[in-house]
């Protein structure tokens, strides 16, 4: 059985941003280690926070990716850091959707189509490419749907989607997607409640998605503002947005305390 | 600001439902006084606590520093922060101030641009009891005012706009009272390299 080539570049040749060692703003408000003791505990984290998919999968290859569609994703991993929320704050968010968009056809034409949008828009070549890969992306995103077959890649998807609306003025439509996307998120977390025997856990998705999901909350916020509507997601105690932002802390035992700066 | 804006949905819906009434109104502030005694913990974090007081010696020290005799026995500029040293020979160097206030300092950009977002959700909770404005809420005023302040001494940082940046700078505007309250004319003195706004009201 014969499978098509994969167009996507191998990860080697894309250039990547320079990563700081540590939490860039441990500096920031630390002057030694002895805060940073403080916040230790012995529940155990996951390795890497930046990762979507506990067992990566094999690379999924996709014919509908152009070779000129290849700037796109480099235009993701050099520029999002700025334009998705907190994504300056956790470059290492940028990666971690790149690397799940190469095992998930979904969200890997959300990442061309978010890329193309603003990219496009830069250099004034129209929407039409960010379009196709959004109707691309839908149309998996429907056909999951129809299925039943909910996962992190698709959660992850639609917030893109829902950004790519927010970006294109529609804010309506933009709504609906963070209802939907409120919708997969509970059914990942009643799923992982069923698997894990009836208990609750807070690793019952990857750090990445539950950054995706605060990154969520707050376009759900400025949206509601902006048009003075009640917001789609539900009132959450202040611990659980603590918990969705502080798993994603990979490798600093002190960016809670960090974080309660950072976090109003 | 998740939660804030809840409250402020649920406060609109009780206006709309129930009529103007004192009843209605005191139902809606004991409401926010919950939300808003959070929102002001947040100050109170050793982390936060810690991140003012290094501002305010950061300023101190910037302004003991631009005083020509200290009479100490070192030169302060060698433990001037770095963010934000004025320079002589660079004018765009020297923070701009709002209005008539003192110029700020900034000695960290992150912590200032945070400490507006706190500021903009201070404002926007005060609008749920008193979703008037112009009106003179002392605490409310205060908050526009350094949060102008800030953000006219943020200086190159202050031209990234964020959606954040934009709503607090609209909040700020909707305390002050717009066109009414003040009228707003911006004068670039021809001879200062501090670029100043002149108000009439």
């Amino acid at each position: 059985m014969s499978t098509a080539p994969a167009l996507i570049a191998p990860l080697s040749e894309l250039p990547w941003p320079t990563l700081p060692d540590r939490d860039p703003f441990h500096e920031l408000l630390y002057d030694d280690e002895a805060n940073v003791s403080e916040s230790s505990s012995n529940e155990s984290t996951p390795q890497d926070a930046s990762c979507l998919f506990k067992y990566s999968p094999a690379p999924i290859p996709d014919t509908e990716i152009r070779p000129n569609d290849l700037p796109y994703f480099n235009f993701f991993l050099e520029e999002m850091a700025d334009v998705l929320p907190y994504a300056n704050l956790f470059p290492s968010a940028i990666h971690g959707l790149f690397s799940g968009s190469i095992h998930h056809k979904a969200l890997r034409h959300s990442v061309l189509s978010i890329s193309a949008l603003i990219a496009d828009k830069k250099s004034a070549l129209g929407k039409e490419r960010a379009l196709e890969h959004l109707q691309k992306s839908m149309t998996l995103i429907n056909s999951s749907l129809s299925a039943v077959e909910v996962d992190e890649g698709m959660a992850i998807s639609i917030f893109m989607l829902a950004y790519i609306h927010v970006a294109s003025g529609e804010h309506s439509t933009a709504r609906k997607h963070l209802r939907g996307l409120g919708m997969v998120l509970d059914q990942l977390q009643q799923d992982h409640f069923v698997r894990n025997g009836g208990r609750k856990s807070p690793f019952a998705m990857s750090p990445l998605t539950m950054l995706v999901w605060r990154m969520a909350i707050r376009m759900d916020f400025i949206i509601a503002i902006i048009y003075a509507r009640r917001p789609v997601f539900p009132l959450y105690d202040p611990s659980t947005l603590t918990v969705l932002t502080y798993q994603y802390c990979p490798g600093s035992r002190g960016v809670p305390q960090t974080m309660d700066c950072i976090l109003c | 600001m998740h939660r804030a804006c809840h409250i402020s949905a649920d406060a609109m819906a009780i206006r709309q439902t129930r009529g103007p009434s004192s009843t209605v109104e005191l139902e809606i502030e004991a409401c926010v006084q919950p939300l808003l005694q959070r929102h002001r913990e947040w100050r109170d974090r050793p982390v936060v606590r810690e991140a003012v007081e290094r501002e305010r010696n950061g300023q101190l020290i910037y302004e003991l520093s631009s005083i020509k005799n200290t009479g100490l026995p070192l030169d302060l500029s060698a433990i001037l922060p770095t963010a934000q040293v004025p320079s002589e020979e660079l004018s765009e160097d020297i923070p701009m101030a709002f209005l008539d206030y003192s110029p700020m300092y900034l000695t960290n950009f992150f912590w200032n641009n945070l400490l507006n977002h706190w500021r903009s959700i201070e404002i926007y909770i005060s609008l749920i009891t008193t979703p008037d404005w112009g009106s003179c809420e002392p605490i409310r005023l205060a908050s526009a005012v350094e949060l102008c302040r800030t953000h006219a001494a943020l200086g190159k940082e202050r031209n990234f706009l964020t959606t954040g940046k934009i709503w607090g700078l609209h909040l700020a505007g909707i305390a002050f009272g717009g066109p009414d309250s003040y009228q707003v004319t911006f004068v670039r003195e021809s001879c200062s390299p501090v670029e100043r706004i002149s108000v009439d009201h």
